[in-house]
């Protein structure tokens, strides 16, 4: 099993609807990996974390 | 999602890599991100992109002024290409699982191919274009197009159904049927293919390059395509030197126009100098190029009439260095060859256009990706390539980071 973060769009939606993961796990899982590797890519200019996630993603804090 | 800084987003800045921008707040988004918002889709970033996604530094990375360089996730020394670079690293690297991108000339196909995604090119005009920095209207209307960029080439017939059809206010979006690729059949497929569409200089195919097409031609006669080699590279070549001509001939007035429209003072400083030394161009002769561009995209469209799908580089060689020689074609009308050839002519043409990682670089580290175009509005043609494609190669891979 990859990475939750590089799971397909579709997967992921199928995933969703049937409750095997919730929207907040996916969206930490895409945050977190943009946390670690954005400052190598500079392909994010304007990150949403605090908005999205305020207090719930360890990594965003 | 992540969605490319060039498009509006209610209530988060969208700069399009402009310094009048920087402060922008959007109050609507525009349509594309309205409806994969409505479907559920959740806004994680907004990702790189040149000034008005148009260039104007000469780096061969996507870059501008305010936020600088991005960097390509299989080698952070090079570029991720072209407007949609940024995109294309985003999702790459697992940042989103998609992002919506613009293609003028070859901003889906080229970051598409650098970074090892897929991404579609669709028909012209089946997406519309509004809340974008460059949106619709005038003699370029035609091959500004906007479409997603996903790993997965399923993550591409998932979004289109829902980005696609008429908004009522981009006038040229035109309201035709999806239709479905999973009922496309790749045996019997007429498939043309050529490994240098008649590009010259820097851009000509290397190697690498040459041996991804011939193995993905060779896969498709596996699986029963009538498969021939060959193009009419000479109105390929044509088409992108008209498309080149036209889009410098009004002097970079649309240029000055945007930047006037959002009150950006310090653009560019190569497009600032393309637009000092490229003087308009009359209208007749404006009117005589576009009728020499229109007259060679009505013979390749002719000629396509004989097959289903065309298959072609999206550029010449893996990934650029960054620190690479400056892109510099702007300033001097008719002068040298026509930068990005292979994707240029395909804008002109308007066709529906799929780009999937077909191979690697002989080191293994490098993608490469091919345009796989299909006849207007057969979109369901060039995704089926796509995904066989896919399923040969691999498609996209885990990067090292």
């Amino acid at each position: 099993m990859s990475e939750l973060f590089y799971i397909s769009a579709a997967r992921l939606a199928g995933m969703l609807r049937r409750r095997e993961v919730s929207a907040t796990e996916v969206v930490e899982s895409c945050i977190e990996r943009q946390i670690a590797v954005n400052d190598k890519l500079n392909a994010v200019v304007s990150a949403r974390h605090r908005r999205i996630s305020p207090g719930r993603c360890t990594a965003c804090r | 999602m992540t969605i490319k800084d060039s498009f509006d987003t209610e209530g988060v800045i969208s700069t399009g890599g402009t310094f009048g921008r920087q402060q922008y707040v959007p109050q609507t988004d525009a349509t594309v991100v309205a409806r994969v918002r409505k479907a559920g889709a959740i806004l994680l970033g907004k990702t790189n992109t040149p000034e008005f996604t148009l260039g104007g530094l000469g780096l061969p990375t996507t870059s501008n002024l305010l936020f600088g360089s991005s960097h390509n996730p299989y080698d952070l020394a090079r570029s991720t290409f072209a407007s949609s670079g940024g995109a294309a690293a985003v999702v790459a690297a697992g940042l989103a699982a998609f992002d919506i991108g613009t293609d003028y000339s070859g901003s889906i196909r080229l970051p598409a191919h650098n970074n090892g995604v897929a991404g579609l090119r669709p028909t012209a005009v089946r997406v519309p274009r509004t809340g974008h920095i460059v949106d619709y209207g005038g003699v370029c209307d035609l091959w500004q197009q906007v479409g997603p960029l996903c790993r997965r080439v399923e993550d591409i017939e998932l979004i289109m159904p829902i980005i696609s059809g008429p908004d009522f206010r981009d006038a040229a979006c035109a309201p035709v049927p999806w239709r479905d690729p999973g009922l496309v059949r790749i045996a019997g497929l007429r498939v043309a293919f050529v490994t240098d569409n008649g590009a010259r200089g820097d851009e000509a195919a290397d190697e690498d390059t040459k041996r991804t097409v011939r193995q993905v031609a060779k896969w498709l006669e596996e699986a029963g395509s009538r498969v021939t080699e060959g193009a009419p590279t000479q109105t390929l070549v044509e088409l992108s030197q008209a498309n080149e001509e036209l889009n410098s001939a009004d002097g970079y007035a649309m240029w000055q126009r945007l930047a006037k429209k959002w009150g950006t003072n310090n653009i560019s400083p190569l497009r600032r100098r393309w637009i000092e030394s490229s003087p308009p161009r009359s209208s007749a002769e404006l009117v005589e190029i576009w009728e020499r561009h229109d007259a060679a995209k009505s013979r390749l469209l002719q000629w396509m009439m004989g097959y289903d799908v065309f298959i072609c580089p999206a550029y010449g060689k893996p990934a650029q260095l960054i620190d690479g020689p400056l892109v510099d074609s702007g300033g001097e009308q008719d002068q040298g060859d026509p930068v990005w050839q292979y994707t240029e002519s395909l804008s002109s043409a308007g066709w529906p256009v799929a780009v999937v990682r077909a191979g690697s670089s002989a080191d293994g580290r490098l993608p490469i990706g091919l345009q796989l175009a299909a006849a207007p509005w057969r979109e369901d043609v060039a995704l089926a390539v796509a995904r066989y494609v896919e399923s040969r190669s691999g498609g996209w891979r885990e990067p090292p980071l």
